[in-house]
């Protein structure tokens, strides 16, 4: 198997027809075409959600935003989604549904949730058609929207709560209001460069009224600050011209995120959330003139900057809701809050809570956005239900097995460490999937040779040798030895495996450790590789006002190592400070780079390296300066062991960059994965284009290209795992073949396999992943779209026949067109009712056929081989009995239909004579005696046919129990398909059975036309009337075509 | 039942081009376009009857059914699938829709309800051609949404409103003004499916341009192909055609 795809791969390309223009044609992202990724999810663990809305009355109707996988409409409270944001920014901060006019929807782009990992926005957008469409509407540079609120007594006037960068200062931030429906917007709040708008309210009956909260926050990779002596709670009674900044009643000191909302039930209640030393829920029932404290209790202070959120009742207005790390709620006005869906410390939902919608008709329903997904409460939160149907997990890496069919392990914020299969009976459902590891999840990698262990990681390099059969999970982190400094591990701490030997593996603190015996000792190969600054290792001070020291701002540390996988003595460090290290004998010397590469600022965090499988001097590095305020991409390479680095980015790369992937077949082709998307080079660099087929514009994390079935896993921070399935096409992408107006490539051979089955009832409600089709690809490239004139494939076999016809893909760049390496099916007798199992044609054997592309009168033709499943158990020899079983009871089947239908016709036409001796008609004398002998003649023909097919209508397939020799055949013929090795003794006797059936019908079929046919003619001939002629093979398959 | 894709996205032609794609041209000069484009409209104006004989593959090739679709001005449609020497029929005669579905029970005709009336009302002989100004003169709304590309080819993005509330949308082909996407939102059984019908292979049939090759996509997947075999123009076609027939035997009430 190896070796015939390494052959395969050194097959230069076959390039037909080639017209260039002078003109060079650049890749982009049409020149991909057909290739597409396809979703594995999962959705069992889902991802973190930012907003919830919902249509105010109709209930079932919802929108769910997710921190990094963007929009997701249900029309049926849940039982479906349908994400339909896929062409924009998939981090979602804000979701208004117009009360109005509810398909006018507002979507504020950048979540305000602000963790360390968070995505970033692009403004503001609207629908009027219920998502179907949408415009841009401005403030691209806000990065992150907190809130919207549409004026409910007018749609023209809408209010942004723009909370603004995170990672640095900006001057687009604060209130924004807009009357003429976002042509232009006003702000009409603003305190400075540092403090955003974290949240806004209106008065619903009195829509002057306004409050808003503004938030002085920053955050470092190192440190975050939620406070500061301009936040503050603000209030407008004129819509917004003037503002009150609030005092009385408010905690003392600076105050921090702030969050308002107004009671829909009693407007004149009006709630706040008030981060300060002494966090706070306030309550005002004077709309807003003066404010009380109601509750510093535990359930409303945790982590304001994370979880900043106040739900109140839609009627009650004694009743408030307070999302937090876990949900709590209040009938007594705030004074005192429950825990709701926890018993016995064991919580009925994921905790973290971001959003929170409840239906204003039904006010028990409840929608809640968790850090895994979205969850439904129908008793206003004491049980739920979770919604299996979001895949927008969240992924920071990824790796593969060489299992067949392979699998993927990857590590997902907030939702610990997953493995699961790259395609599964039925599709990949998320019962395939299975949990590694906990905490947040970053590396997982299965061990190269044995299968039974992987390791795994949570949050600030906690390391985890996990057993697959037994479950258990052996910590292996590295400790500090005598007279160690206290060590520091990255919140996504790097973890590699040594390429050249399997129980080796890699983990990086300040220093680079190594261990050769799976984790149980480790060696300190590197002294400090960090920049070791003291003023960014404040972690525990970390947070402004509340203390949030969750390891995610642990700097100074090593963030992504590479051995060559061509000299296991030369590694590549990079780390979260900016500091690019080199040993080439073993860790024994080190030498910082960093000073040779031109072009990136100071201390701008590595984001990965790539050591290549080429060359061992050849590296590649992506360096992301986004948490540093510096968007731009930054991918370099080098040739010559770092000494000097050549930057490869072209401004067709969007958003800062992840990760740098180097193919392992093809050194010019390198896959870079930024927080936009996925993007890719045939020429190393020179041309870039994004790569979109069947992927959203998500950021991506990781990739893996697996080495033996040239497939590219593609891990997203919040679409889950895509997997394109193969990438051979891409790597025979050349300048050459851009600039051909059709150029056939070369697929890969394609394995004969048969569907596995089991029983399986329907659903909606689960997210499943398509598996790969199961087909041979006919691949090539066009340089245009073909629009008009004949264009189709025609698939011979070896010996030139024909075996079908397929429509050609159309479409400019890579066409990939589907057969299903199947014959037509076969030629059924016609009956009462469908013949299921003939419905579909036997697989074709295995071995060479050709494809003739006819375009535009001319003809090129494509190599496919097909051969036997690498998976399949089955001998040759049963392989090639099963498919001549089938072969043989195909042509029963079609057998069947000749005499089936020459039996029919017999008697039609013995019925019609014998309606025409009976007829009156002008002034015949009808002619009994005639009749009677047709009658009786058609009567014994009837007989015959309802011996081979059945007769009997029915309301539900199979109901009617009626089968005869074509059911009973179709039967046969069914199961033996679908069974890829020998048939049973039984079934090969059966067949036998059935064929001397169908002769003996045949046979009792030709004798009753041999005593009949020639007298009865002679008869039909005196009286006038045309004689009963027999149905010859050669007329039916003339029919039949 | 999928007719509505299959008719309504086979049609429009242009073997005009534009010599450089122009960015803002207004709905009225598309329209001209396209009708220049699919041969006149003088010429699709005279058209009043369509027969259509089709090839129907499902599965990649794994499924085939012979079909055959009849429509005749003004809006009266006619689809007949054969599998395994039965057919089925689905008829709309302006006023009711009737089906006759041999395979889930009975050869009697059945009614159809108003979403399913609707989706073969959208196959009529101009959305069968993708005469757009002349969907628009019949009163069905045409609005411009934009340019947008397709599979990475630029096209103008047109939304159809019918009279029966339908919608939907058609892109045509920015250099030849032929559509070569279209998409709408299939009733059946009571769900909403959207399907994408992707046409190309345009050939000239009495001086007005069919496509001959459409790929139907549900959820960004190949579903249906249909390949057209012959196009018949103005062959006489009987109203009967597509009435709802007498059941053959009429049911005894007891």
């Amino acid at each position: 198997m190896r070796l015939r795809y390494a052959l395969l791969r050194s097959l230069p390309v076959l390039a037909l027809a080639v017209l260039s223009l002078p003109a060079q044609v650049k890749i982009d992202s049409t020149t991909f075409g057909a290739l597409e990724a396809r979703a594995i999810g999962p959705a069992a663990m889902s991802g973190r959600i930012a907003a919830i809305d919902g249509k105010p009355r109709d209930g079932r109707i919802i929108y769910v935003g997710a921190a990094g996988g963007g929009l997701w409409k249900s029309t049926n409270g849940g039982t479906t989604f349908k994400p339909v944001f896929d062409k924009y920014n998939q981090s979602i901060g804000a979701i208004a549904v117009d009360p109005s006019n509810p398909e006018t929807v507002w979507i504020g782009t950048g979540e305000p949730w602000v963790r360390n990992s968070v995505s970033v926005g692009s403004g503001i957008y609207k629908t009027t058609d219920g998502g179907e469409n949408w415009q841009f509407m401005g403030l691209p540079n806000s990065e992150r929207i907190a809130h919207i609120v549409v004026d409910p007594k007018n749609s023209k006037t809408v209010y942004v709560a723009v909370l603004g960068h995170l990672w640095d200062a900006n001057e687009e931030r604060g209130l924004y209001k807009t009357t003429d429906g976002g042509k232009t917007w006003n702000r009409i709040l603003y305190v400075n460069p540092d403090t955003g708008c974290s949240d806004v309210a209106i008065d619903p009956q009195e829509t002057q009224v306004l409050y808003a909260g503004m938030w002085q926050f920053h955050r470092w990779p190192w440190f975050f600050k939620s406070g500061g002596p301009d936040s503050g709670l603000y209030r407008s009674a004129d819509a917004g011209k003037t503002w009150e900044r609030l005092k009385e009643g408010l905690p003392e000191g600076e105050l921090g995120r702030i969050a308002v909302a107004v009671s829909p039930g009693r407007p004149s209640t009006v709630w706040a959330l008030v981060e300060a030393k002494k966090t706070a829920l306030l309550r005002s029932d004077d709309m807003g003139r003066t404010w009380t404290s109601v509750s510093t209790s535990g359930s409303v202070t945790a982590r304001p900057f994370y979880f900043s959120l106040i739900v109140p009742d839609p009627k009650d207005y004694k009743r408030l809701y307070k999302p937090g790390l876990y949900l709590s709620a209040s009938n007594d006005g705030g004074k005192s809050f429950t825990m709701l869906g926890l018993a016995l410390m064991s919580f009925s939902y994921h905790p973290d809570l971001h959003a929170l919608w409840i239906d204003p008709a039904n006010p028990g329903t409840l929608y809640l956005g968790t850090d895994g997904g979205v969850y439904k409460s129908l008793d206003a939160g004491v049980t739920w239900s979770f919604l299996r149907n979001l895949p927008v997990s969240q992924f920071y890496h990824v790796s593969y097995d060489m299992e067949v069919p392979y699998n993927v392990y990857g590590g997902l914020q907030d939702n610990g460490s997953w493995m699961g299969p790259s395609e599964s009976s039925g599709g990949v459902q998320n019962k395939d999937w299975r949990s590694v590891g906990i905490g947040d999840g970053f590396y997982v990698f299965p061990h190269p040779t044995d299968k039974n262990v992987l390791y795994s990681q949570y949050q600030g390099g906690r390391l985890l040798r996990f057993h697959k059969k037994t479950g258990e999970i052996k910590s292996i982190m590295p400790q500090p030895a005598a007279g160690d400094p206290k060590l520091r591990f990255n919140w996504n701490a790097a973890v590699a495996l040594s390429p050249s030997n399997p129980d080796t593996l890699y983990i990086g603190g300040q220093f680079l450790f190594r261990s050769r015996d799976r984790g149980e000792s480790w060696e300190k190969i590197s002294p400090d590789l960090t920049t070791n600054d003291p003023e960014k290792q404040k972690q525990q001070e970390s947070g402004g006002l509340t203390i949030d020291n969750s390891s995610a701002e642990n700097h100074c540390t090593i963030y992504a190592i590479a051995e060559s996988p061509k000299d296991s003595n030369v590694i590549w460090v990079g780390t979260d400070d900016g500091n690019l290290q080199l040993t080439r004998d073993g860790g024994k010397t080190w030498k910082n780079l960093i000073a040779n590469v031109q072009g990136v600022p100071k201390f701008t965090q590595v984001s990965s390296v790539e050591a290549s499988r080429h060359s061992p001097g050849t590296a590649y590095v992506t360096f992301d300066g986004h948490m540093l305020g510096d968007s731009k991409t930054y991918v370099y390479k080098t040739s010559d062991f770092g000494v000097t680095w050549a930057s490869i980015v072209t401004p067709d790369i969007k958003g800062y960059a992840h990760i740098v992937r180097e193919d392992t077949v093809k050194p010019d082709l390198l896959f870079v994965g930024t927080e936009f998307g996925l993007f890719l080079t045939v020429d190393g660099g020179k041309q870039w284009a994004q790569f979109t087929g069947g992927l959203p514009n998500v950021a991506v994390r990781d990739l893996a290209i697996h080495r033996r079935d040239d497939a590219l896993v593609i891990a997203t921070h919040g679409r889950g795992i895509y997997v394109v399935d193969d990438i051979t096409p891409i790597r025979q992408i050349t300048q050459a073949v851009l600039d051909s107006k059709f150029t056939i490539l070369n697929s890969k051979p394609s394995p004969v396999r048969l569907p596995s089955g089991a029983q399986v009832f329907g659903r909606n409600d689960e997210f499943v992943g398509p598996n790969p089709q199961e087909v041979a690809w006919i691949t090539y490239y066009l340089k245009e779209r073909h629009v008009i004139g004949e264009f189709n494939i025609e698939i011979y076999d070896s010996q030139s026949g024909l075996v079908t016809k397929l429509a050609a893909g159309t479409r400019r760049g890579i066409n990939r067109v589907a057969w299903p390496m199947r014959m037509k099916p076969p030629r059924v007798a016609t009956a009462a009712t469908l013949e299921g199992s003939s419905l579909s044609g036997p697989s074709v054997p295995e071995g060479n056929y050709t494809a003739k592309l006819i375009k535009d009168g001319e003809t090129f033709t494509a190599p496919i081989r097909l051969v036997a499943d690498p998976a399949s158990p089955h001998s040759e020899a049963d392989r090639k009995l099963q498919q001549q079983t089938v072969m043989r009871l195909y042509r029963l089947i079609e057998r069947i239909a000749f005499v089936s239908a020459s039996v029919v016709e017999a008697r039609d036409q013995a019925r019609d004579r014998a309606k025409q001796a009976r007829s009156t008609a002008g002034d015949k004398k009808p002619d009994t005696a005639l009749a009677k002998e047709l009658d009786a003649f058609s009567e014994e023909l009837n007989k015959q046919a309802a011996s081979i097919a059945a007769q009997k209508e029915e309301s539900m397939v199979g109901i009617s129990g009626e089968t005869k020799l074509r059911e009973m055949t179709g039967e046969l013929y069914g199961e033996i398909s679908r069974y890829g090795g020998r048939p049973t003794q039984s079934q090969l006797g059966r067949a036998g059975v059935l064929e001397q059936e169908v002769e003996k019908v045949s046979a009792a079929f030709e004798s009753l036309l041999a005593k009949t046919l020639e007298p009865l003619n002679a008869k039909l001939k005196a009286a006038n009337f045309a004689p009963i002629t027999r149905l010859t093979k050669e007329e039916f398959d003339k029919r039949q075509r | 039942m999928y007719t509505r894709r299959i008719f309504g996205v086979i049609a429009f032609v242009s073997l005009t081009f534009a010599a450089a794609p122009a960015q803002d041209l207004t709905l009225d000069e598309i329209l001209k376009k396209n009708a220049d484009a699919l041969g006149g409209a003088e010429a699709i104006s005279k058209v009043q009857t369509i027969k259509m004989t089709a090839k129907m593959v499902m599965g990649g090739g794994q499924m085939e059914a012979p079909m055959i679709v009849q429509a005749k001005r003004p809006n009266l449609v006619r689809t007949e699938i054969q599998m395994q020497g039965k057919s089925m029929i689905m008829a709309y005669d302006g006023t009711n829709a009737w089906m006759i579905n041999p395979f889930t029970g009975s050869s009697e005709p059945q009614k159809m309800d108003e979403k399913m009336a609707s989706n073969l009302d959208s196959s009529d002989v101009d959305s069968q051609i993708g005469w757009l100004s002349g969907m628009k003169a019949a009163g069905h709304t045409v609005e411009l949404l934009g340019k947008e590309d397709v599979e990475g080819s630029p096209a103008y993005k047109l939304k159809i409103t019918r009279k029966t509330g339908m919608i939907v949308t058609e892109f045509l082909d920015a250099q030849t003004f032929l559509p070569i996407k279209s998409i709408a939102k299939v009733s059946q059984m009571g769900q909403e499916m959207e399907m994408e019908g992707y046409s190309s292979n345009y050939k000239k049939v009495g001086g007005i341009m069919f496509a001959h090759s459409v790929d139907e996509k549900s959820g960004g997947r190949s579903v249906i192909q249909i390949s057209v075999e012959k196009i018949e123009i103005n062959e006489p076609m009987d109203d009967s055609l597509f009435k709802t027939p007498a059941a053959e035997k009429p049911v005894e009430k007891k």
